[in-house]
This record gives C-alpha cells, sequence and structure tokens, in this order.
C-alpha cells in the first residue's frame, strides 16, 4: 500500500539523518550568547541572510571569548580568533567548532525530509446525513483535525514539531474537487438547519455511489527546547479516511398519520 | 562500517511503531489547570521589559565599572546570560577595558510566552537595543570598539519564569523579523 511504503522510506530518510548528524561532531556542542561586554564593543554580530522561504540561516560568529586567556589577539574587540558554526539554524548556532578544520561537514538545512519521523495524526472526515445524501441537496463534509504537537528527536538533539493544518482537498467523487481552507463543523455546532449550505458542503446532482477523499495539507515548524517555533518550507499532506455515499432520490408523498407509528397505513 | 540488515530491520520496526497514530481522534485541547501567572501576553511582555530594563542597567554598571563586582548580575540575570557576562566582563577586568554611557532598550515584540507553566524559557521576546551611546575605552582612554559595531542590535532574549519572577537567561543575534526597524 502506497501509505506504508511512504512511511517506510520517509523512517528511512529520517533515521539517516539523526545517525549522520549524530556522527557529525557533538563534542563541542555549545549555544551562542552574547555577552554584555560583546554587545558593547561590536563582537557578537551574525553574517547570515534570510531568503523568502528559506528559514535556514547558515553563517559564522565572532566568538565571545573564553575569558580568562591572557594576550589572545591584539587587544581590539574585531580581532578574536573566529569560530565556526557547523549547524546554524534560524540565527541559532546549535552546534559550533572552537577549531574548524577544512573538512567540517556541510551545514544541513531543516526540511520536511528531517522532521519525517516526527508524523501528525491524520484527520478524520465526517459527513451529514451520514452515508447518504439527496440530489439537489447540500451534503455537510466536515473534518476532525487539530493543530499537534510531536515531540522527537532532530539533528541529534531533543525536539518538537508542531503541525497545523491550512488547507483542505476534497474530491467529492463526481468529478468535482475543491481546496477549503477550513476544517467545517456540523450543522448544529454552526446553529444551521440539516441540509443547510455551509462553507464545506457540496451538492450532488445525480444519484450514485460515491466515494469521497480528503487529503489535509499541514504547515510544520520545530523547535529546540523552550525556543521559539521555527517554520519549515512546505506542507504536508496527510490523506484521511474514505467516504462512502448513496445519493439517492427522495419522493415527497402524501401519508396518513406517522409511518413509523403505523407503517401499513395509506402512503406508507 | 557495515550494519546488519537485521539491526536495520528493527530500527526501523521500532520507528514504525512510533509512528502509526494510536489515537484516531487527536484531542482537541491540552487541560489548562494552572493558574496563569500572567493574565495575558501584554502582561508577560510588560513583565519582560521590566526585567530586561534591570538587567541592562546594572550590566551597564558593571561595564562602566570595568568590570568590577560582576557578581551584581546575578540579581538581575541568570543562565548563560549570566555566565557569558561573567565570563565577559573577567575578561574586561583583565584587559582593564571600560564603557561610558548606557544602552537603550528601544524595542520590544513578544515571540512566545508560555503563561501556564513558566519554567525554563516561558518567555521569549524579540529585543532591539541601541548602543551608540556607549563607548568601551582601553586603559588609556582610546576605544576598542568594533568599526563593525551596529548602533541598533537584535536579539532574541529568553526569560526564566520562576516563582512568579521572569528572569532574562539566554540573548542571541537574532536577523529575523527587524525588531529595530
Amino acid at each position: 500500500m502506497d501509505w506504508h511504503k511512504y512511511l517506510r522510506i520517509a523512517t528511512t530518510l529520517a533515521l539517516a539523518a539523526v545517525l549522520t548528524f549524530a556522527a557529525a561532531g557533538e563534542a563541542h556542542a555549545e549555544r551562542v550568547g552574547c555577552s554584555t561586554t560583546d554587545v558593547l564593543t561590536g563582537g557578537c554580530s551574525v553574517d547570515a541572510s534570510v531568503g523568502a522561504d528559506d528559514v535556514t540561516l547558515v553563517g559564522t560568529a565572532t566568538s565571545p571569548g573564553s575569558g580568562g586567556s591572557a594576550g589572545k589577539g591584539s587587544g581590539h574587540a574585531g580581532a578574536r580568533p573566529p569560530f565556526e558554526c557547523q549547524i546554524f539554524v534560524a540565527n541559532r548556532c546549535l552546534v559550533r567548532v572552537p577549531h574548524p578544520g577544512p573538512a567540517a561537514p556541510a551545514v544541513q538545512p531543516i526540511t520536511l525530509r528531517d522532521i519525517a519521523s516526527f508524523r501528525p495524526s491524520p484527520g478524520i472526515q465526517f459527513m451529514e446525513p451520514n452515508g447518504w445524501v439527496v440530489p439537489g441537496l447540500d451534503a455537510n463534509f466536515y473534518s476532525v483535525v487539530d493543530q499537534q504537537l510531536v515531540n522527537g528527536t532532530l539533528l541529534a538533539q531533543p525536539a518538537t514539531v508542531r503541525f497545523t493544518p491550512i488547507a483542505w482537498h476534497w474530491n467529492y467523487g463526481d468529478g468535482s474537487a475543491v481546496v477549503r481552507a477550513t476544517k467545517g463543523a456540523t450543522w448544529a455546532a454552526q446553529g444551521l438547519q440539516d441540509f443547510d449550505r455551509t462553507p464545506t458542503s457540496h451538492v450532488y446532482e445525480s444519484e450514485g455511489e460515491y466515494v469521497i477523499r480528503l487529503t489535509i495539507d499541514f504547515r510544520a515548524e520545530y523547535r529546540f527546547g523552550a525556543t521559539g517555533f521555527i517554520p519549515i518550507a512546505g506542507t504536508i499532506n496527510l490523506p484521511a479516511n474514505d467516504l462512502r455515499v448513496t445519493v439517492t432520490g427522495a419522493k415527497t408523498v402524501l401519508v396518513e398519520h406517522d409511518c413509523v407509528a403505523n407503517p401499513g397505513g395509506p402512503g406508507c | 562500517m557495515r550494519i546488519s540488515p537485521l539491526l536495520v530491520t528493527v530500527a526501523l520496526l521500532l520507528a514504525l511503531a512510533g509512528c502509526v497514530p494510536s489515537d484516531p481522534h487527536p484531542s482537541t485541547s491540552p487541560s489548562a489547570s494552572a493558574t496563569p501567572v500572567f493574565a495575558s501576553d501584554a502582561e508577560a511582555l510588560a513583565a519582560a521589559e521590566k526585567a530586561y530594563a534591570a538587567y541592562l542597567k546594572v550590566s551597564d554598571q558593571v561595564a562602566n565599572d570595568g568590570g568590577k563586582n560582576p557578581e551584581r548580575l546575578k540579581s538581575v540575570a541568570t543562565g548563560s546570560l549570566l555566565s557569558d557576562d561573567l565570563a565577559g566582563f573577567a575578561s574586561f577586568l583583565e584587559k582593564r577595558w571600560h564603557s561610558i554611557g548606557k544602552t537603550d532598550l528601544t524595542k520590544t515584540v513578544l515571540q512566545s510566552a508560555d503563561l501556564t507553566h513558566g519554567g525554563e524559557g516561558a518567555v521569549v521576546v524579540y529585543i532591539c537595543e541601541d548602543v551608540a551611546g556607549v563607548d568601551v575605552v582601553d586603559q588609556n582612554g582610546a576605544s576598542v570598539v568594533s568599526a563593525e559595531r551596529p548602533e541598533l542590535q537584535q536579539f532574541q532574549v529568553t526569560f526564566d519564569l520562576v516563582h512568579s519572577q521572569l528572569t532574562p537567561s539566554a540573548r542571541e543575534p537574532w536577523t529575523g523579523t527587524n525588531t529595530c526597524g
């Protein structure tokens, strides 16, 4: 099945990424902070640029100096020895190397592939009326899906990925497909009457059996520890469950009494 | 290095087991039982601004004094911010440098605030500092400020929330959203 295949590939890639970074160089993991003395002398600057869709920055920062060592440099703030930032994620140097070697591994941006081991729960779709529809009347489709926080390991560090559903691709099985910006809700929850039009309702014109497929796009953001969430370019598209519906005509007939109470009554 | 296929299979199975959603209905809202320390984001930001202004005041004083008595910072800073400052001021003292003037806090933008749980990194704020009014000089009175020093500097500052008290704990350069502009 396609889903399992995708999952397996994604997991393999994620494992490979984690293993690669675990082996890359853990020895000198250190965060870059700006001391007051650096701020005042100009030694706390970041050399990086931001692209429109790219939140991952690569650059070097000036070392804040190791405090106790005498006679290092010329005595001018700008002459401090630089360090290489090995993993630089959105302005934060997560792993820096005090003595950069020529064979330092390339810096990797965080991509959807890196977070493949973080899986959001796919959404679930429902419909009203459940399983049957009258041609020409609105059927209300909605999904149960929410923002999710998933904890795991990213670049060999504990991380949290936040998945936010942003788009709902509904294929109604009758040749029509739409993209909605809302997950929808029940008629009751929207204060509407049955068969009312909703932002996620659909009208079937012809009788028949249809399969409704829903795919939900999620935006992903990650964070290490208690920092703010950093967006990752692109979206993750997860299929929800399929729905099957029978579209069948309803005829209005005049009956005497209630057909439920008296099934044998005239017209029933 | 050769990794046995069995090992890979086991690793994949373990990973897959962690991937399959166990609960088809994702929970809609986490229960919030603890009482928030701050009623709103605005309140959290105001508290962070106050804590940071207090920190800047003391760090400027220590810098003005050439790094003497840096333990004064312990009441206004914690974590890596404190340890970075202590190391930096030890270096100031050794080189006999000191600063003249004071740093201005010009702008703050709240990045995130965990008002319920508190703890380390409960509040993160983008902060713009203006160091135009500060010079750093050596014992001969010659400026040692880098020609590259920007007058306005943006940082991402992390605050810890302990016993209802916000204290800055980390300051990192921030080149993302323009806070100073």
